[in-house]
C-alpha cells in the first residue's frame, strides 16, 4: 500500500499579533507548524502502513522543518514545495506532483486550521479523477477497496470505493503521535526532496486581511444574582 | 563557536513541549495539590521515551546526551513549575546514566528496563542525618557477608521514597565500606526499598515540589546481592561526584524551565493589566525588572547548556578535565536556582494579591525552586566550595 | 445568471435571499437547483428564485457535481452559491476545480463592486477577515448555514424546469447510514451552550456544569483541553476553531481561560458570559458579562437561583 499524505505547514495561529495601526496580521517571527488535521492524516497513513506494509510519502507545502517532523512521525520520504497560492493553485501543483508518483491511497486533513476551507482534498481528487471520501473518522482497507466511515451533520455514513482513492480525515480518526527522541534521530537519514513547481494560476485574489474587532461589553458583575438576571434575559 | 541547537534538538524540544502541554500541564495543579504525580503521567512519559532518557537503548532508554536531557528537563519544568515532575525525571536521567556506566551488567539488565518503562523509580540516596554535603562523613555501612552485601544505617531527604516503596524501585546509595579511610572508603550500591526486610521509611511534609515525596530510609541489616555493588569497592566517592556532575546541570535546567515559564506568564500579565490608566508594562520600574529577569535567565541558561555540552564533550570526545567540568557544573547549579527563585518571586509580585493565590499557579514554582536553594543535589554553599577549591587549589579548602 | 444550491432546505432558502439581492443588483436571474426533487421547488420560488432546475438524481457528491456541472455548461452562471453544509463544502471545490476557478468557503458577507463579487471570510484561525475577489468565472461561494435570514414572498412567480442528465455510476457507494444519537447531535444547533474548561478539577465535576446546562435547557460544551487532552468529553462537545464553531443566543464559559482558538469558535454568539477565578483570563476580554470567582461556589448558587 503506497500512500501519499498532503500536508500544509501553517503559522502557529496563537502567536500571530495584530498591527495596531493597520489591523493587519504580523506574521514575522511567528513559528510554524503542521496543520492539525494533516497530522491526523499522516498518523493514519503510518498506521495503515504498519498494518498493510508499503510506503508513506509526505507532500508538504512548507519548509524542511515540517518535513523533518513528518519524517519523525513516520513518513518514509518527504517532498517539499512552496505553496504561495490559493486552493486552486495548490490542488493544481499537487496533482502535477502526484501524476509522476505511484500510489494506492491519498490522505489529506479535512481542512487546514488557518483557512478552514475544506477544499484541497476534494479538488485534488477531482483533478486526478479518483474517488474522494471526505470527513473520514474510520478507514478500513481490504482487497483493493476502501471502506470509510464518514461523519456528517446528523449521521454517519459507511461508504466504499475502489482504490486508488483520496480520503480526507477528521481529528476523530486518531491521536497523532508526538515523535520521540529516537524517532527524531531515526528520521535524520530519510530523504527530503525540494521541488519548485512553476506558479500555477490562482482563482482568488486576497485584497486585504484585517483583524476582527472585538465588540463585547466586558462587564464584570459582582454577585451571582446579577449573573442569574443576565442569564434569564439573554436566554429569552 | 556556535550557540544554536541542532535541527534534531529543536524538533525534540518542540515534541517534548507538545507532549508536556498535553500530558503534564493539565495535571500540574493536581500534582501539587494531591502531592502525587498521577501514575498515568509517569506511564505517558515512559511511552514517550523520556524516562531514563540517558540510559542506552538496550535497556529501553534513548541513549540521549546531556544537552538533550537538559532540553527535556527544561520543558517538563515549564509544564509543571512545582518542579515535582522535573525532579522525578531528572533524578533518573542523571543517576540512570551513572548506573549504566558503572553498574554490573546483571544489575542493569535486571533493573534498568523497569526504570525506562516507568514501572520502578531510581533515585539517589546520599544525604544522612548528620549532614548531606559532606559525603566523606557518611556513616551508613556496607559489609561483605559471603555472597551477599549487608547494608546498615539511614539516609534522609531522599526524593521519591513513597514512589519507590509503593511502586517499586531503589536507590544509588552511597555507603561506607572501609571505616579507616575517609572519602576513599566509600562505595556505591543499588539499594531496593519495596517490600525489603529491614527497610523502613518516613515521609516528610515539605514546603514545596510536593508531587514527589521526600523522606528518610532506615536500613537495618538489609541484604542485597553482590551484583548490586556499583563499580569497584571503595571507589564510590568518585562515582558519586561524577553522578552529581551529571544530575546538577539537569537540576539547573529545571529551574530555568520553571522560571522561563513564569516570566512568560508575567510578561503577558504586565501587558494586559492596567494601573493608573496604562498597562503595568509601561512603568519603567517594572520594565527594568523584566529586562533584568530576562538577562539573568539567559545567563543561567547559557551556564546550563555549557555545562551539559561540556559533559557531552567529555563523554564522547574525552575533552575537558574533571576540574573544568566541576567548575562549570557548580556554576550552573549555583546560579540557576537563585535566578529562578528571584524571577518567580518578581513575577508573583507583579501579579499583586492574585499572585499569592494558588489559582494563579505561580507560587508552587517559588516553593519548588526553593528546594534547590536549600539543598538537593548539593546546596548553594557547596557549589561555592567546589568552585573555590577548583579556583584556589585544594590547599585552600576549608575542610 | 446566478445559481443557488443547498440540499439543506433551510440553508437553500437563506442563500436564495442573499442571491436575490445580488441578482437584483446585477439585473440577473436567480435559479435554484433542486436535486433529488425535494418537493420544495415551488417554495424555492417564494423564497426568491426566478427559476428552479429540478434534476432527479441521488443526493451524493459525485452525482451533484455532475448535475450542477451539466447546468453550468449551457447557462454559464456568473455566480454559484452553495450552502456550506459538509456535503456542500465537498461539492463546491470539486466543481471549482473542474472549471478551473476559485471557490471562497464559508463567506460571511458579499458585496458587488463593478458587477463583481467581493467576499469576506474568516482566515488565520478566525481572528482575521480576508476580503477577496475572484479572478475567473463562475464565482463559486459557499455560505454557512444560519448566516443570512430567509425572506418569504408568497406572491413570487417563477418557473420550474425539469432537467435530466445521463447519470454515471458514482465512484463512492454508500453502504449504511446511521443517525447520530441525540447526544452526538450538533452543538452548532443549540441556542444555549454551557461549556466547561480546565478550571474544573476533576471529570466528575462536569456534572455541575451539565446540571446548569440542563437547568437552562442548553447543551454541554467544553474547551480543547477537556475534549482533546483530558478526554473527559467526546469530540462532539468541543467548542472552538478546531472543534465546533457555535453561535448560540447565550454562551456560558465556565473555567475556560479563553485561548484565541476557543474565542474564534464562539465569536458569533449573541451574548457571552464567563465564570473564572483568574481575573486576567483572556475570556474576560471576550465576554459580555463576567464574574471573577470560584466556579465551585458560583455555579451551584446559580443553579439554585435559576431553579
Amino acid at each position: 500500500m503506497d500512500i501519499i499524505v498532503c500536508i500544509k505547514q501553517i503559522y502557529d495561529l496563537g502567536q500571530i499579533k495584530v498591527d495596531t495601526a493597520s489591523k493587519s496580521p504580523i506574521t514575522e517571527g511567528v513559528a510554524r507548524k503542521i496543520s492539525d488535521f494533516d497530522k491526523n492524516a499522516l498518523e493514519e497513513a503510518v498506521r495503515i502502513r504498519e498494518k498493510h506494509g508499503g510506503t508513506v510519502s509526505a507532500l508538504i507545502g512548507g519548509t524542511k522543518e515540517a518535513a523533518k517532523e513528518a519524517l519523525a512521525m513516520g513518513a518514509d520520504e518527504a517532498v517539499i514545495y512552496s505553496a504561495d497560492t490559493d486552493s486552486l493553485g495548490t490542488a493544481t501543483i499537487l496533482a502535477e506532483i502526484i501524476h509522476k508518483m505511484k500510489y494506492d491511497l491519498i490522505l489529506c486533513g479535512e481542512a487546514s486550521i488557518d483557512e478552514f476551507s475544506f477544499q484541497i482534498g476534494p479538488r485534488l481528487a477531482q483533478a486526478i479523477g479518483i474517488p474522494v471520501l471526505t470527513y473520514a473518522r474510520k478507514i478500513e482497507l481490504n482487497d483493493g477497496e476502501i471502506v470509510v466511515e464518514r461523519g456528517l451533520e446528523n449521521r454517519y455514513e459507511l461508504t466504499k470505493a475502489e482504490l486508488p482513492a483520496l480520503v480526507t480525515v477528521t481529528k476523530e480518526i486518531n491521536e497523532p503521535r508526538i515523535p520521540t527522541l529516537l524517532q527524531i534521530l531515526g528520521a535524520s537519514k530519510k530523504k527530503i526532496t525540494e521541488i519548485s513547481p512553476p506558479k500555477p494560476e490562482a482563482g482568488i485574489e486576497t485584497l486585504s486581511i484585517t483583524a476582527i474587532e472585538m465588540n463585547r461589553k466586558e462587564i464584570i458583575l459582582k454577585d451571582t444574582e446579577e449573573l442569574a438576571k443576565v442569564i434569564l434575559s439573554a436566554s429569552k | 563557536m556556535d550557540f544554536s541547537f541542532t535541527e534534531e534538538q529543536e524538533l525534540f524540544r518542540k515534541s517534548v513541549r507538545e507532549f508536556c502541554e498535553k500530558k503534564i500541564a493539565p495535571k500540574a495543579n493536581e500534582i501539587d495539590e494531591k502531592g502525587e504525580i498521577p501514575r498515568e503521567v509517569v506511564e505517558d512519559m515512559a511511552s514517550f521515551g523520556i524516562l531514563g532518557i540517558t540510559i542506552p537503548q538496550e535497556y529501553g532508554g534513548s541513549g540521549a546526551d546531556f544537552i538533550t536531557a537538559a532540553i527535556a528537563t527544561e520543558e517538563i519544568a515549564r509544564a509543571d513549575i512545582s518542579m515535582a515532575t522535573a525532579v522525578y525525571y531528572l533524578v533518573e536521567a542523571g543517576w540512570g546514566f551513572l548506573m549504566d556506566r558503572y553498574g554490573s551488567k546483571k544489575a542493569k539488565e535486571e533493573l534498568l528496563p523497569d526504570v525506562t518503562k516507568g514501572k520502578t523509580f531510581l533515585g539517589i540516596a546520599s544525604t544522612e542525618a548528620a549532614g548531606g554535603s559532606d559525603v566523606a562523613a557518611i556513616s551508613t555501612t556496607m559489609t561483605k557477608e559471603g555472597e551477599k552485601l549487608v547494608v546498615n544505617g539511614s539516609k534522609t531527604f531522599i526524593s521519591g521514597v513513597r514512589e519507590a516503596t509503593k511502586y517499586g524501585g531503589g536507590y544509588v546509595t552511597v555507603v561506607k565500606t572501609s571505616q579507616e579511610l575517609a572519602h576513599k572508603g566509600l562505595s556505591l550500591c543499588y539499594l531496593p526499598v519495596k517490600d525489603i526486610p529491614g527497610i523502613t521509611t518516613n515521609i516528610f511534609k515539605q514546603m514545596g515540589r510536593e508531587g514527589i515525596s521526600t523522606g528518610a530510609i532506615i536500613i537495618k541489616n538489609v541484604e542485597i546481592p553482590s551484583h548490586y555493588l556499583i563499580g569497584d569497592w571503595n571507589k564510590g566517592f568518585y562515582y558519586a561526584m561524577e553522578g552529581f556532575n551529571c544530575a546538577r546541570p539537569l537540576v539547573a535546567a529545571a529551574c530555568i524551565g520553571a522560571a522561563g515559564k513564569a516570566l512568560e506568564a508575567g510578561i503577558e500579565y504586565l501587558k494586559e493589566r492596567q494601573a493608573f490608566g496604562s498597562p503595568l508594562a509601561k512603568f519603567e520600574g517594572i520594565q527594568f525588572q523584566v529586562a533584568e529577569a530576562y538577562a539573568k535567565l539567559e545567563s543561567a541558561r547559557l551556564l546550563v547548556y555549557k555545562a551539559a555540552w561540556m559533559l557531552d564533550q567529555m563523554y564522547t570526545k574525552k575533552r575537558f578535565r574533571h576540574k573544568e567540568i566541576n567548575k562549570a557544573v557548580a556554576s550552573a547549579k549555583l546560579i540557576a536556582p537563585t535566578v529562578a527563585f528571584d524571577i518567580i518571586k518578581d513575577v508573583l509580585i507583579w501579579h499583586g494579591a492574585y499572585g499569592y493565590t494558588k489559582e494563579a499557579g505561580l507560587e508552587k514554582g517559588l516553593r519548588g525552586v526553593a528546594s534547590y536553594i536549600m539543598g538537593a543535589e548539593g546546596a548553594q554553599n557547596i557549589m561555592k566550595l567546589i568552585i573555590g577549591r577548583e579556583l584556589l587549589g585544594k590547599e585552600f579548602a576549608p575542610y | 445568471m446566478i445559481f443557488a444550491f443547498s440540499e439543506d432546505i433551510e440553508t437553500a432558502f437563506e442563500i436564495l435571499a442573499k442571491g436575490r439581492e445580488i441578482a437584483d443588483a446585477l439585473k440577473s436571474e436567480l435559479a435554484a437547483i433542486s436535486i433529488e426533487g425535494h418537493g420544495k421547488e415551488e417554495i424555492c420560488i417564494t423564497y426568491g428564485a426566478d427559476k428552479v432546475y429540478s434534476i432527479d438524481s441521488g443526493l451524493q457528491a459525485d452525482l451533484i457535481v455532475d448535475c450542477i456541472s451539466s447546468l453550468i455548461n449551457p447557462y454559464k452562471p456568473e455566480i454559484l452559491l452553495i450552502g456550506g453544509t459538509r456535503l456542500g463544502k465537498e461539492v463546491a471545490p470539486r466543481i471549482a476545480q473542474k472549471f478551473g476557478v476559485g471557490c471562497a468557503s464559508d463567506c460571511i458577507d458579499f458585496s458587488l463592486v463593478r458587477g463583481e463579487l467581493i467576499v469576506k471570510r474568516f482566515v488565520l484561525g478566525g481572528r482575521f477577515i480576508a476580503t477577496q475577489r475572484f479572478l475567473r468565472k463562475p464565482q463559486i461561494v459557499t455560505v454557512p448555514p444560519r448566516r443570512f435570514e430567509k425572506k418569504l414572498d408568497k406572491d413570487r412567480k417563477g418557473e420550474i424546469i425539469k432537467s435530466s442528465i445521463e447519470l454515471v455510476e458514482p465512484k463512492v457507494q454508500i453502504l449504511v447510514i446511521k443517525k447520530k444519537t441525540p447526544e452526538a447531535l450538533r452543538i452548532e444547533e443549540a441556542s444555549i451552550i454551557v461549556s466547561a474548561g480546565r478550571g474544573l478539577k476533576k471529570k466528575e465535576d462536569l456534572k455541575l456544569v451539565e446540571s446548569l446546562a440542563k437547568a437552562l435547557g442548553g447543551a454541554l460544551g467544553c474547551s480543547r483541553s477537556v475534549a482533546a487532552d483530558l478526554k473527559w468529553l467526546p469530540e462532539e462537545h468541543w467548542v472552538g476553531l478546531s472543534g465546533h464553531k457555535v453561535k448560540p443566543k447565550l454562551y456560558i464559559a465556565i473555567g475556560i481561560s479563553g485561548q484565541v482558538q476557543h474565542i474564534a469558535g464562539i465569536r458569533d454568539s449573541k451574548t457571552i458570559l464567563a465564570i473564572n477565578n483568574d481575573p486576567n483570563a483572556p475570556i474576560f476580554k471576550a465576554c459580555d458579562y463576567g464574574i471573577v470567582g470560584d466556579l465551585y461556589e458560583v455555579v451551584p448558587k446559580l443553579i439554585e437561583i435559576l431553579k
